[in-house]
């Protein structure tokens, strides 16, 4: 939840090497008073107790949620039905004039292991699975055994179009789709995120400064994560042994491009 | 030669016909505490001298997990402990002595009312899960429709909703009135029951005796007399204080609790046995719990167990 703040502006989450948090950076300072200030000094609500009645009701007239609460406005709703919309994430405007609009938004992968003793077949399942027909006939098969509430939007791009959502809320979706990124997992990842939540809270509840409280997470996360490092044998007493690979977005269209699939 | 297998042979024979139906009868009993309490308890000991990942075998590395724990382990020993003795001893001996007091208040009633009244008293440790959501989420919710910060709003002693639930200086009081709140468990039932059962004939003798209030008359005759239930009471009241953990992440809706706030030690060892995957780290913390409990069920031993 926190993610999306730092990649609206600019700001990497771990170094160049991923052995190392890169939250010292001006840009993720940025990121975090920003995220800070949204609640302390522009009084966002804190905390929303249920985001989906307080719109039915009108208490609440715009939010940012997640799929569920988009299914449950359009099964459960119907009183509002027609009277609300959905756009993309606000965007961040930065300094030199991008608009940066990233949101999380992964919910499943298929793996395949390395060892395992059936690779092509499992190749052939998943190309299977992840074909265009196959997702299409699973999404539109549980919308007709189970009803609406059973929306289940595919990851494959085309078999996308075809879900019973309204034609504007599928192209907003698909804008949104090329804004998608999540943060990289890496070991004692977890502890960024907790770290980013913990700094929030000090900031907002305690009045700590954006800066100090950012630089006693910078200490928790480096150890942690060279913690992990040593136990997956990527540090030893301190020396690098292996390299670490951390896939960006360019990464992946690098893959992707080279085996044209 | 013959003779002495014959006699060996009658000496177990008469073994088994005094005393073989005893054993036969906890046999089940015997076999389902060594499978699911011994075995476990053992198994955690073990696993607490290693280094286990859940994946690979676990590799032997000796005491180093509980010298990281006293040494290094700088959250358990700025937040876990601390959170932890605080909430046990407000809430252990605390919960007890509230548990103690309504159940000798109830033993003053009718037996109709009394009934009633237990039943109300004792739901709460039934129902904790429905009224976590329904009730305690509703009153402490975050933003102007909880039902507290709507009242003080509407009175105006705030001007903004209080984070009662993610601040980390209410956190901590919360939990303790929610988990007091539902700790009228058995224990209570126990107590109410040890003192329905002190003989009236006690009572008469004492005021003969020259017992002047209700108060003397507590300290002198009723909690002796029901020694065995309020060691019972004590004991139900260190394990659970020192097994609750789901509280505070109930209640703020993050693991861990912002800032470490509501982090207790069942907290710390699923912090480090499910998301960071270290299970001897988090098997040696449980070790550490268990003497704890084990002290603490000794001093309970100690006040209230029988003397003979």
């Amino acid at each position: 939840m926190t993610a999306p703040y730092l990649f609206n502006y600019g700001a990497k989450l771990y170094s160049e090497d991923g052995f190392e948090t890169a939250l010292g950076s001006e840009e993720a300072l940025q990121a975090i008073r920003f995220m800070a200030e949204s609640f302390t000094i522009y009084g966002m609500p804190l905390t929303t107790s249920n985001f989906y009645d307080s719109f039915r009701y009108g208490s609440l007239p715009i939010g940012v949620s997640n799929f569920e609460t988009y299914v449950k406005l359009i099964t459960a709703a119907p009183e509002i039905a027609g009277l609300w919309d959905i756009d993309l994430y606000p965007a961040t405007v930065l300094s030199d004039g991008r608009e940066l609009r990233y949101a999380t938004g992964s919910a499943q992968a298929s793996i395949m292991f390395a060892k395992t003793d059936k690779p092509d077949e499992s190749w052939e399942f998943m190309k299977w699975w992840m074909s265009t027909e196959t997702q299409i006939d699973f999404q539109q098969q549980l919308i007709l055994n189970y009803g609406l509430e059973y929306l289940w939007n595919s990851a494959n791009l085309e078999a996308f179009q075809y879900l019973p959502i309204p034609e504007h809320h599928r192209e907003v979706i698909l804008k949104q789709w090329e804004w998608l990124q999540e943060p990289v997992k890496l070991p004692g990842s977890y502890m960024q995120e907790r770290e980013l939540s913990n700094a929030w809270n000090k900031i907002v509840f305690d009045s700590v400064n954006p800066r100090v409280a950012t630089d006693e997470s910078i200490i928790i996360i480096n150890r942690e994560i060279t913690r992990k490092m040593e136990e997956f044998g990527y540090l030893k007493n301190g020396m690098k042994m292996k390299e670490f690979k951390i896939p960006s977005i360019e990464t992946v269209e690098n893959w992707m491009g080279k085996n044209g699939q | 030669m013959v003779n002495n297998s014959i006699q060996r042979t009658s000496k177990f024979r008469l073994f088994l016909a005094k005393e073989g139906n005893a054993y036969a009868f906890i046999s089940g009993y015997a076999l389902m505490f060594i499978i699911f309490i011994v075995v476990p308890v053992l198994l955690a000991v073990l696993l607490s001298f290693t280094l286990f990942d859940t994946i690979q075998f676990p590799t032997f590395i000796g005491l180093k997990n509980y010298v990281t724990l006293l040494t290094q382990d700088d959250i358990f020993m700025k937040y876990v402990l601390p959170n932890t003795i605080e909430f046990a001893v407000i809430v252990g001996p605390g919960g007890y002595l509230l548990s103690f007091i309504l159940a000798w208040m109830l033993a003053q009633l009718p037996h109709l009312p009394r009934t009633i009244l237990a039943l109300i008293l004792y739901s709460p440790s039934m129902t904790s899960g429905v009224a976590m959501s329904v009730v305690w989420l509703s009153i402490f919710s975050g933003d102007q429709n909880g039902y507290l910060n709507s009242l003080m709003l509407n009175y105006n002693f705030i001007q903004e909703p209080i984070q009662w639930l993610q601040s980390p200086q209410y956190l901590m009081p919360i939990m303790i009135i929610v988990t007091l709140w539902s700790s009228m468990g058995v224990g209570f039932l126990a107590m109410l029951a040890g003192i329905l059962e002190i003989n009236p004939e006690m009572y008469e003798a004492g005021a003969l005796d020259g017992i002047s209030n209700r108060f003397q008359e507590i300290i002198y005759i009723t909690i002796p007399s029901m020694r065995p239930q309020m060691l019972f009471g004590a004991v139900m009241a260190i394990v659970s204080t020192f097994q609750a953990g789901a509280i505070g992440v109930t209640l703020s809706g993050a693991n861990p609790t912002p800032q470490y706030a509501g982090q207790l030690i069942v907290n710390h060892i699923e912090d480090y046995g499910f998301l960071r995957y270290e299970m001897g780290y988090a098997a040696a913390i449980s070790v550490v719990l268990l003497l704890m409990v084990l002290i603490f069920a000794r001093v309970a031993n100690s006040l209230f167990g029988s003397r003979e």
